[in-house]
C-alpha cells in the first residue's frame, strides 16, 4: 500500500476547500443570468474571471498532484519542489482572489490581450494579476521539470514515451501512467513557455508602452489555455489508467497501440489550439484547416484506444463499484460526451454559428465537471480511504453519485440547449432578443445546486477520511 | 447625414504655413448649402461622387465616369495661382506615385483645378512647370464652377476665397475613387507613404487586412502583408509561436540526456 | 424520481426551443449540431451503461475479438473523419475575392459598433469619417463587412429577429476581418458583441435593416 504523503494531503485539502467556493461563484453567475440575483450583477464579471482562472488552475494542480502521487509508485519526484509549487500556487490564488473580488479585476479567463489593460479596474489589480501569473508559471514550471527529471532518472526518453513498444518490444515494462505523464509534462512545459511569452507581451505594453500584436498574443494565449486544460485531463486519465485496474481486477498495460496513440496525442494537441481562432478570418486559412484536422484527429486516439480500452477493462470484469470506480467511470463518460460537443464545435462551418455562444462553456464544462473532476475526486477518495479506511456505505455513495451525475448533466444540458439557441456566452444579462437565455440559466442553476449537494456529501465522505489521514 | 468632412489621414499631417485651418461652422454652412442646393446628387449613397464633366488640357472633355471606368482614379484638387500648399503637395504626390508605381496601369490621377478662373492653358503651363505634363497616368483638367462646388461637397473638400490676397484657403487633399465611390481620402503634406500604399490596395479591390497601432512594434507580428503583391510574408512573430513547442522539446531532450540514471531505484 | 423530473424539464426546454424561432429563422446548423450531439450522447451513455451492467456476470473477455472490433471502429472513425472533413472544410465562411454589392466598414470599440463607408483605423478617424447611422442593405445583396476594433477584441455577430445567429466574425485591433453575408429575409438585424470586452459587454449592440427588394434604396 502506498503511503499518503503530506504534500498530496495538502493538495487535496486545497482542492476540497477552493473547489466549492469557485462553484458558488459559478452559481452566482447563473443566478445573475437567470435574473434571480440582480443585486449581484456588479460582481458578475469579476466572479467570472476568478471562477475561470480558478477552476482552470485548480484542476491543473489537482490533476498534477494526483498524477504525482500515482507516479511515486515508479519514480522519486522531489518533495521540496512539490512544496514550492504548493506555496507558489497558494500565493497566486490569494493574489487572484484579491485582484478580482477586491479590485474588481474582470477581463475574464482567458484574459485576452489587450483587455486586462483596457478595463475600469484599478491598476494595482492588474499588477496583482500579472504577478500571480508569473508566480504560478514559475511554480508550475519547476514542478513539471522536476517530474520530468524524476522520470528521466529511471527511464530513457525512448522508454518513457514507449517507443520501444512501437518497435515490437515489451521490455522494459513502462506503465501507462509514465507514458501519459511524460507526454503531458512535455506539452506542459510548452504551454508554460507560451504563458511566459504572453506575460512578456503584457509587460511590454504595460511597462514600456509598446503594444504587442493582438493576433500573435491571441495565438499564444489560446495555445497556452488549450494545452493547459487538455494536459490536465490527460493527467487525470493517467491516474485512471493506474487505479481503475485495481477495482476491475484486471491489468491495463502499455502496448504498441497505446504507445502510438499517446505519441500521436503529443503532436496533435500542439496544433489543435487553432480551433479557438476560426473566427479570426485574418488568420491564414491553412492554420484554420490545420486546426479542424487536428481537432478531429485528436478524437481518434481518445475514443478508439483509451475509451475503448477502458470499456474493455470493465467489460465482464469483477468490478468493485464504489465511489472511486463510479466516479472514474463517470469521468470517462463525461470525457467522451464532452469530446462529441468539442468535435462538433471544432468544425469551422458549425463554429461560425456556435462560436462564443454557450455551446463553448457547454463542452468544456462537460470535460471538466463530468470528466476531469470526477476522475480526480475519485482518486482522492481512493487515496484517503486507503490511508484511513472506514466502513463504506454503498447506498450513500450511490446517492451522491446520482446527485452529482444528474445534477451536472442537467446543468450542462442547459448550456448545450442555450448554445443551439444562439445564447451568447459571458453575458451578465441577456437582451430581450435572446429569449431563452434566462429561463435556461434558471434550470441550470437548480440543476447545478443538486450537483453541489452531491459534492457536499462527497466532501463529508472524503473529508473525514482526509482528516484522519492528516492526523495519522 | 454626415458629421463633418470626410477625411482619412495617416499619422501626423503637416500643413504648410499660409493655409489657415477653417472653423467648423463654415464647413457646416458650406456643406449645408451644397447638400441643400444639390440634394439629388448628395442623396445618393454615401461616398458617391457626382459624375461631372471636366475639360482636359488636351482640349477633350470627359465625364468622371469615363475616367474611372477603366481604372480607379486618384483625384487631387489645386489651382494655378496658389502660392501656398498646392505646389509642394503636388510634388509630394508625384514623388510618392513615382515611388509606389502603378500610375497609368493600376490607377489614373486627375489633378483638377477648382479655380473657375483657370483655363486649359494655365493648367497646362502649371503641369509643365512641375514636369508632370505628359507623365503616364496623369491628367490635368478644369471644370465649371457649379460642378466643382458639387464635387467638392461630395468629397469633403472645402475652399474659401481670400479676396485680399487673391488666394483660396484650402486643404491638401486627394481622394481615391473606385466605381464612382470614394474609397479613401489622403490629407496633408507630405503624402504619407504607408497610407498611400493602403489606398492603392483598396483601389485594387483588395482589402487592407492590417494596419499599425500607434507605437506598435510590427516586427513581432506573425505575418507581414506586402504592399505591392497583397500577399502575406512570414514575420518574426511566427518564430515566437513555435518557440514554446521547440523549447519544450529541447528541455525534454536535455533533461533526459543529462539526468543521472539509476534504473533500479526502488519504488515506494 | 429525480431522473424523470430532470428529464421532463429537459424535454420541456427542448420542446420549447422551436417555438421561440420564427418560421423564417435559419437555424439549420444549430439544430443539426444539437441533434447529432444528443444522439451521440445517448449512444455513449447507452454503451457505458450496458458495459457497466456486464460486471454483474464476470468472465474472461475475448481480447482478440475486442481488438478486431477496435480495428473496425478505428477504420470507421478514420473514414468518418475524412468524409466529414471533406464535406465541411469547403463550407468554411472565409471570403475569397469575389463580387460584392456593398462594402461597409464596421468598427467596434468599447462599447459600440460604428458603420462607415471608409476605413477607420484610429479614434481620430472617427471624428473625421462620415459614419452611417441608419444602415440599410437590400435583401439578397452580398454585403461585405470589414470589421476591426479600436481597442480590445470584440466580435461582430449578426442576429435575426428571432434571435438566431446568422453570421459572426471577430473584431481585432490592428486587423481587418472580412465578413461576407447575403441576407435574403428582410427585417431588423441586431448585431451583438460576442467577445467579452469589458463590463458593458452585454449591452454593446447595434442594428441594421435589410430592406425588401421592392423598396427603393435610400442609401
Amino acid at each position: 500500500m502506498q503511503r499518503l504523503d503530506r504534500n498530496t494531503l495538502y493538495w487535496m485539502g486545497v482542492t476540497l476547500v477552493v473547489f466549492p467556493i469557485l462553484v458558488l461563484l459559478g452559481l452566482l453567475m447563473r443566478a445573475v443570468q437567470a435574473e434571480a440575483a440582480t443585486g449581484l450583477q456588479a460582481l458578475f464579471y469579476p466572479a467570472m474571471t476568478l471562477h475561470g482562472l480558478g477552476m482552470a488552475g485548480l484542476w491543473f494542480v489537482a490533476s498534477l498532484a494526483a498524477a504525482n502521487r500515482v507516479l511515486m509508485r515508479y519514480i522519486e519526484p522531489s518533495a521540496a519542489v512539490n512544496r514550492v509549487a504548493l506555496l507558489g500556487t497558494l500565493v497566486g490564488v490569494v493574489l487572484l482572489i484579491a485582484a478580482t473580488l477586491i479590485g474588481g479585476f474582470a477581463p475574464g479567463w482567458y484574459f485576452l490581450y489587450p483587455l486586462p489593460l483596457h478595463g475600469t479596474w484599478p491598476t494595482w489589480s492588474t499588477i496583482a494579476f500579472l504577478v500571480a501569473l508569473a508566480v504560478l508559471g514559475v511554480a508550475w514550471l519547476l514542478w513539471s521539470l522536476d517530474l520530468l527529471r524524476a522520470i528521466a532518472k529511471k527511464y530513457t526518453l525512448r522508454h518513457a514515451l514507449a517507443w520501444h513498444y512501437i518497435g515490437g518490444a515489451s521490455e522494459p515494462v513502462v506503465p501507462p501512467a509514465i507514458v501519459i505523464s511524460t507526454v503531458s509534462l512535455i506539452v506542459c512545459v510548452a504551454c508554460l513557455v507560451a504563458a511566459v511569452l504572453v506575460l512578456l507581451g503584457f509587460l511590454g505594453d504595460f511597462v514600456l508602452g509598446a503594444p504587442a500584436d493582438a493576433l500573435l498574443m491571441k495565438n499564444l494565449t489560446f495555445f497556452f489555455g488549450h494545452v493547459l486544460v487538455n494536459l490536465s485531463l490527460y493527467l487525470a486519465v493517467a491516474v485512471v489508467y493506474d487505479v481503475l485496474p485495481e477495482y476491475a481486477g484486471r491489468p491495463w498495460k502499455t502496448n504498441k497501440i497505446v504507445a502510438i496513440s499517446w505519441n500521436c496525442v503529443l503532436v496533435i494537441v500542439l496544433f489543435a489550439y487553432a480551433h479557438h481562432l476560426y473566427m479570426d478570418f485574418v488568420q491564414p486559412v491553412s492554420l484554420h484547416y490545420i486546426g479542424q484536422i487536428a481537432s478531429y484527429s485528436s478524437a481518434i486516439p481518445a475514443a478508439v484506444v483509451t475509451i475503448f480500452g477502458a470499456l474493455l477493462l470493465v467489460y465482464h470484469s469483477r468490478m468493485r463499484w464504489n465511489l472511486t470506480s463510479l466516479f472514474m467511470y463517470l469521468g470517462l463518460i463525461g470525457w467522451a460526451i464532452g469530446g462529441v460537443g468539442a468535435v462538433i464545435d471544432s468544425t469551422i462551418a458549425v463554429n461560425f454559428k456556435l462560436h462564443n455562444t454557450l455551446w463553448v462553456p457547454a463542452h468544456f464544462h462537460t470535460y471538466m465537471l463530468l470528466g476531469l473532476v470526477p476522475m480526480v475526486l475519485g482518486y482522492f477518495y481512493h487515496a484517503c480511504q486507503e490511508a484511513a479506511p472506514q466502513q463504506e456505505s454503498a447506498g450513500l455513495h450511490r446517492l451522491l453519485f446520482w446527485l452529482f451525475a444528474l445534477g451536472s448533466a442537467g446543468f450542462l444540458l442547459m448550456f448545450y440547449f442555450s448554445g443551439a439557441d444562439s445564447v451568447p456566452r459571458r453575458f451578465a444579462l441577456y437582451p430581450e432578443l435572446i429569449e431563452s437565455g434566462s429561463s435556461l440559466a434558471l434550470i441550470g442553476l437548480i440543476s447545478a445546486s443538486v450537483a453541489l449537494l452531491g459534492f457536499l456529501i462527497y466532501l463529508w465522505e472524503t473529508g473525514r477520511r482526509w482528516v484522519k489521514a492528516l492526523a495519522g | 447625414m454626415g458629421q463633418g468632412p470626410r477625411r482619412l489621414t495617416g499619422p501626423q499631417d503637416e500643413l504648410v504655413p499660409g493655409c489657415r485651418q477653417r472653423p467648423r461652422q463654415l464647413l457646416w454652412a458650406l456643406a449645408a448649402v451644397c447638400f441643400l442646393g444639390f440634394a439629388p446628387a448628395s442623396a445618393q449613397s454615401p461616398g458617391a461622387v457626382p459624375d461631372i464633366t471636366v475639360r482636359l488640357v488636351s482640349g477633350r472633355s470627359a465625364t468622371l465616369s469615363e475616367l474611372w471606368a477603366s481604372r480607379p482614379l486618384l483625384l487631387a484638387l489645386f489651382y494655378t495661382r496658389c502660392v501656398g500648399v498646392c505646389s509642394p503637395y503636388l510634388l509630394s504626390l508625384a514623388e510618392t506615385v513615382a515611388a509606389q508605381g502603378g500610375a497609368g496601369t493600376a490607377y489614373d490621377l486627375l489633378a483638377l483645378s477648382f479655380d473657375p478662373a483657370d483655363d486649359a492653358a494655365a493648367v497646362a503651363a502649371y503641369a509643365a512647370r512641375f514636369g508632370l505634363d505628359g507623365r503616364a497616368g496623369w491628367n490635368f483638367a478644369t471644370a465649371n464652377a457649379e460642378d466643382i462646388t458639387a464635387l467638392a461637397a461630395a468629397i469633403g473638400f472645402w475652399f474659401k476665397p481670400d479676396t485680399a490676397r487673391g488666394q483660396f484657403d484650402h486643404p491638401a487633399l486627394t481622394v481615391a475613387i473606385r466605381d464612382g465611390r470614394v474609397v479613401r481620402a489622403l490629407e496633408g503634406i507630405p503624402v504619407n507613404a504607408r497610407a498611400f500604399r493602403e489606398t492603392l490596395w483598396e483601389l485594387r479591390g483588395n482589402f487592407v487586412p492590417t494596419y499599425a497601432m500607434p507605437g506598435q512594434n510590427t516586427l513581432l507580428s506573425c505575418f507581414e502583408y506586402d504592399a505591392v503583391t497583397g500577399k502575406a510574408r512570414p514575420n518574426w512573430g511566427l518564430l515566437l509561436l513555435v518557440m514554446p513547442a521547440l523549447v519544450a522539446l529541447a528541455a525534454c531532450v536535455v533533461i533526459f540526456a543529462f539526468a543521472p540514471r539509476r534504473p533500479d531505484s526502488a519504488p515506494r | 424520481m429525480r431522473c424523470s423530473r430532470f428529464g421532463a424539464a429537459a424535454l420541456a426546454a427542448f420542446a420549447a426551443l422551436p417555438a421561440q424561432h420564427a418560421a423564417a429563422a435559419d437555424d439549420t446548423v444549430q439544430t443539426i449540431a444539437l441533434t447529432v450531439f444528443l444522439l451521440a450522447g445517448i449512444a455513449i451513455i447507452g454503451v457505458f451503461v450496458w458495459v457497466a451492467r456486464t460486471t454483474a456476470a464476470p468472465r474472461d473477455a475475448d481480447i482478440a475479438a475486442a481488438y478486431r472490433l477496435r480495428r473496425v471502429l478505428f477504420l470507421s472513425a478514420m473514414a468518418l473523419v475524412v468524409i466529414v472533413l471533406g464535406f465541411t472544410l469547403p463550407r468554411s465562411p472565409y471570403a475569397s475575392n469575389g463580387a460584392t454589392d456593398r462594402l461597409v466598414y464596421a468598427t467596434a470599440l468599447q462599447f459600440a459598433f460604428v458603420y462607415s463607408s471608409e476605413p477607420v483605423t484610429s479614434r481620430e478617424d472617427l471624428g473625421k469619417v462620415e459614419t452611417i447611422t441608419d444602415l440599410e442593405v437590400p435583401a439578397g445583396s452580398t454585403v461585405e463587412f470589414r470589421v476591426t476594433s479600436l481597442d480590445v477584441n470584440h466580435n461582430f455577430a449578426i442576429y435575426d429577429e428571432a434571435g438566431v445567429l446568422v453570421a459572426q466574425v471577430q473584431a481585432m485591433p490592428g486587423y481587418v476581418n472580412r465578413l461576407r453575408v447575403k441576407i435574403d429575409e428582410p427585417g431588423r438585424y441586431t448585431v451583438l458583441c460576442l467577445e467579452y470586452c469589458g463590463l458593458a459587454h452585454h449591452v454593446m449592440s447595434s442594428a441594421f435593416i435589410v430592406t425588401a427588394p421592392a423598396d427603393t434604396s435610400r442609401g
